[in-house]
């Protein structure tokens, strides 16, 4: 009897001692994470929960599996930004007033799981500081006059070292039933976006700057050019057209001939050959300088220094043949110098080059894959990316009879590559068009983004990137003197019957 | 402690199975999906090589086709290829490539190939057309192809157009590029070269075979001109009939020279070798072609020859011209001339399971060919051929000569018209309509009805019409 009676006391003194214990903690219910920017979202969003509520626990708080009955409820959300990410949580009491506010970031994937080590317990303090168990500290109400919201400037560019906070809730309007927007032609930053273009428009290039602010640009699509003049709107200046057996392919000018105007020049594809042209904007017409040029053209600004026209040729059987070359304008020939030799992947349509801290040269290209790749000026491979850039539905066709009976297509299919530009600041700044339907030669791109990195002497850093649009990119300039990027969206892609249309869009990067 | 040992060993794989990192594979995938709606007298369905002379009475490996009174037929057919290449990095990748074949109302519920068409559908007729690996070895121009794989060569695939299990090795120099290369094409104890119903016997691997060495050199002299040379030897290694057992060395050079507005290109090849056995026969074959192309107008025109020679009476001195045939079927035609465009006397490139014509294997024949083919629009487009084929030696080997006697009366074969009109309704889909007829020629004359009232087959047409999926 006395065995059982000791046996009692000792199951009562420790069930007391227990109860005791566990009262003294403050019961933290963890919600699953909201994930934006990272792949596989879904599994990060469990995983990441897990990960936090474990890391939350200590003497002082107890992470409980449910919300009924917890003191506090805390919310937390993953944004990445490239390798970059911030880890955010909030902590609420059940009637939903914020109690904690903590975040941890980090530059790799190596330092999430230590960056949730150290939120947690931040987080944990702070809880453990402001709630008893069962008592949630309520934060005295402060009568004090309300300042009046400070204007936040909004932009059209993220940048990772600032996320931009995200509301859960959108509340309606009070004051009117109907939210009318600002102004259609305006961007968030302040920028500007045309009206509908029609066609599904393949390439622009800029023109001649006038002296009253004007812009001049030229448009191609696949059977034409165009002069648009910027000025308050938008103007369709010029336009001419070519035959349906010639296909153009890309746009790209420059002032070879130093007369103020910059030249377009025209990569057209006629039949199985390159019969490319040069046209110049004169007054309100465009004039046809040269014809027949065995050649593709592009423009770069290689290292983000001169503004020049590179050209590469087509051979009987392979598509790009040779080196890229400088083009320099004689009288009105159009001759090719200073060969560039360019790594593995390379060719005229997926490369620019820029300089490392030492002075160095480096080449960095878009491979078959999309892979942004770095490399050295030996030619070894210093950095590739993890994402995949560029992309674009822009392609021309090779008769291939030799693998007509594999393929099944008696031609051969030759997707263009997104232009990579170099700002002067160094700045190395790509596209990145994505969509579910990107299968063989089947591109069907329906969202995109521009993203700007910086070479560490390493890997490349992410400065920024503009917000997703909805539509794809079909190509763009970049004006690193207005810190402008201008975009030449498709926003409905060609039909059966009708042709697409496009739109032109200036945002601005500060 | 068996238990444990169990549970620890359960418990170390599900660790390692979560510590592996998921394989950084890029998918990538090509494909194609063609349906025909055909109208024709000649064409069934099936594949191989047509004789107008034929009488309906079937002979081994050639189409039953009455010359005198051809019924119209009318099918579809259908044709789905599906790749799937596995990316393991940049110079690693498994390329697999499959295909579904059916004709509208064939079979159903059943096992093979080419079928599933019936209603009710549900066969197994999933194809493997190649599996391969395609690798380079890092830091050095080699590239490796090695598997069933497809091989075309380097004469617009009159010599082999097929899909065959082989190792090739390309080493890139500069400017050029050097393939060397080892197929093996028939491994049994016997075959018979150009039946499928001959007593193939595989039970011996390795015994009796056909091999095929490739080595194959190109060169960019500039990115105008190009030049090629190549050796192919074919060694048939048939022990059970001497007729089979020989070493065929073909040799060809080829070209292709840019003189803008123009392009050249063309090629020559030449065979020999000779049979073992007591009936040594002496194999020399040649062939030729010259083409020239360029932009005229909205469109590119087109001409272009073709010569491969024959055999005037069958001695012991061969010289038909031969490409490489399959022994495993009817059709057994392992190479094509599709720059012919031609619809019936030459297979088209875009046949699928119906793929009949006139010269089928590319042997003993002279043709010219011209055609235009145009931009209407950006998205409709027309073409038009027409080809004047001829043999070049006066036998049979394109149908049976005049029923009373005297061989054929000419060496013309006849002349073929043919069209399409199509419509690109989106970039990866065109719908066409597509026509062919031929006039026989004088080969034909008097070679069916009787004796005494020789007649001259019908001559042959077909309508098609086509949606072509391929991305």
């Amino acid at each position: 009897m006395k065995r059982l009676s000791l046996l009692c006391a000792v199951l009562f003194v420790a069930l007391t001692a227990a109860s005791t214990l566990f009262a003294a903690q403050v019961r933290v219910y963890v919600s699953e994470f909201a994930v934006t920017g990272a792949a596989n979202k879904d599994e990060l969003k469990s995983t990441l929960q897990t990960l936090f509520a474990s890391r939350l626990s200590n003497d002082s708080v107890l992470s409980v599996d449910s919300p009924v009955g917890a003191d506090v409820l805390v919310k937390g959300s993953y944004i990445a930004f490239g390798k970059v990410f911030s880890l955010d949580a909030v902590a609420k009491d059940p009637s939903g007033r914020v109690i904690a506010r903590s975040f941890q970031q980090g530059e790799s994937q190596d330092e999430l799981i230590p960056a949730a080590g150290k939120l947690g317990q931040s987080l944990a303090a702070e809880i453990a500081a402001k709630v008893k168990p069962g008592v949630v500290m309520v934060p005295q109400q402060v009568s004090q006059p309300v300042p009046a919201p400070v204007p936040v400037p909004v932009s059209d560019v993220v940048r990772p070292s600032a996320p931009q906070q995200a509301a859960d809730v959108v509340k309606a309007s009070t004051t009117s039933d109907i939210v009318k927007p600002q102004d259609l032609t305006r961007t968030a930053s302040g920028g500007w976006m045309s009206q509908r273009l029609s066609g599904t428009l393949i390439g622009i290039a800029p023109g001649k700057t006038a002296a009253d602010g004007t812009r001049d640009f030229y448009v191609a699509d696949e059977q034409a050019l165009r002069l648009y003049r910027k000025g308050e709107g938008l103007k369709l200046v010029a336009e001419v057209s070519f035959s349906p057996g010639d296909r153009v392919i890309a746009v790209d000018s420059a002032d070879l001939d130093g007369d103020g105007t910059p030249e377009a020049y025209l990569t057209v594809l006629s039949g199985d050959s390159l019969a490319s042209q040069v046209w110049v904007a004169e007054k309100d017409s465009l004039k046809r300088v040269a014809a027949k040029l065995p050649y593709y053209f592009r423009g770069i600004a290689l290292n983000g220094k001169d503004y020049k026209i590179y050209a590469q040729q087509m051979s009987t059987d392979k598509d790009f043949y040779g080196d890229v070359y400088e083009v320099v304008k004689n009288g009105d020939r159009f001759d090719l110098k200073n060969p560039i030799k360019l790594p593995r992947f390379g060719y005229l349509y997926n490369f620019n080059q820029f300089r490392d801290a030492s002075g160095s040269v480096c080449t960095v290209v878009l491979n078959d894959d999309g892979y942004l790749i770095v490399y050295s000026a030996a030619g070894e491979e210093l950095w590739r990316s993890s994402d995949k850039f560029g992309g674009s539905e822009t392609y021309f066709k090779r008769e291939d009879l030799a693998n007509v009976r594999t393929t099944g297509d008696p031609f051969r299919w030759v997707f263009l590559e997104q232009r990579i530009t170099v700002s002067p600041a160094g700045e190395v700044i790509v596209p990145k068009n994505e969509g579910m339907f990107v299968i063989g030669n089947n591109r069907a791109f329906k969202k995109s983004s521009v993203y700007a990195f910086t070479w560490n002497g390493s890997s490349m850093d992410e400065v920024w990137h503009t917000k997703q649009s909805q539509s794809y990119l079909a190509d763009y300039l970049y004006d690193s003197t207005r810190k402008e990027l201008v975009a030449l969206e498709v926003v409905k892609k060609e039909g059966l019957l009708d042709k697409g249309a496009s739109m032109m869009v200036v945002k601005r990067v500060e | 402690m068996k238990k444990k040992v169990l549970a620890v060993s359960a418990a170390c794989a599900l660790t390692a199975a979560t510590a592996v990192p998921a394989l950084a594979l890029e998918n990538e995938f090509h494909g194609m999906f063609r349906v025909f709606g055909t109208i024709s007298n000649y064409n069934d369905g099936g594949s191989g090589q047509i004789l107008p002379t034929d009488t309906g009475a079937y002979s081994t490996g050639v189409l039953k086709y009455n010359g005198v009174d051809p019924k119209t037929k009318s099918f579809v057919e259908q044709r789905a290829r599906l790749m799937y290449i596995a990316k393991a990095n940049d110079d690693l990748k498994l390329v697999t490539h499959f295909e579904i074949d059916s004709r509208w109302g064939d079979t159903s519920y059943a096992n093979g190939r080419n079928g599933g068409g019936a209603v009710g559908a549900d066969t197994v007729n999933f194809e493997t057309k190649n599996v391969y690996l395609d690798f380079n070895i890092p830091s050095t121009p080699m590239n490796f192809k090695v598997g069933i794989q497809p091989i075309v060569d380097s004469y617009k695939g009159i010599f082999i157009n097929a899909d065959a299990a082989a190792a090739l090795a390309t080493a890139k120099l500069g400017d050029g590029s050097v393939l060397v290369g080892f197929s093996r094409l028939d491994d049994a104890d016997t075959f018979t070269l150009g039946s499928a119903t001959a007593t193939r016997v595989a039970s011996t691997p390795g015994k009796a075979k056909r091999d095929l060495y490739i080595v194959d050199g190109k060169y960019n002299i500039t990115k105008d001109v190009k030049v090629g040379a190549s050796y192919y030897l074919l060694n048939v290694d048939q022990t059970a009939a001497a007729a089979y057992d020989y070493m065929l060395h073909t040799v060809g050079v080829n070209a292709e020279v840019k003189l803008a507005p123009l392009t050249l290109d063309g090629f020559l090849l030449y065979q020999s070798g000779r049979s073992n056995g007591a009936d040594k026969i002496d194999l020399n074959g040649w062939a030729a072609n010259l083409t020239a192309k360029g932009k005229l107008g909205p469109g590119t025109l087109k001409a272009s020859f073709l010569y491969a020679s024959g055999e005037q009476n069958g001695t012991r001195d061969d010289s038909t011209y031969r490409g490489i045939t399959n022994e495993t079927s009817t059709a057994n035609g392992e190479h094509s001339f599709y720059e012919s465009d031609m619809m019936i006397m030459f297979r088209n490139k875009m046949n699928i399971t119906g793929d009949r014509a006139i010269v089928y294997n590319v042997k003993n024949v002279i043709g010219g060919f011209v055609g235009y083919n145009a931009n209407i629009t950006p998205k409709a487009f027309a073409n038009v051929n027409a080809g004047f084929v001829a043999t070049d030696k006066s036998n049979d080997d394109f149908g049976t000569g005049r029923v009373n006697g005297g061989g054929h009366k000419s060496n013309y074969l006849g002349t073929e018209i043919n069209g399409e009109v199509g419509y690109k309704v989106f970039d990866n889909l065109t719908a066409s309509l597509q026509g062919a007829y031929v006039f026989l020629g004088d080969y034909y004359k008097d070679t069916v009805g009787t004796a005494a009232n020789p007649d001259d087959p019908r001559n042959p047409y077909v309508g098609r019409i086509m949606l072509n999926y391929a991305f």
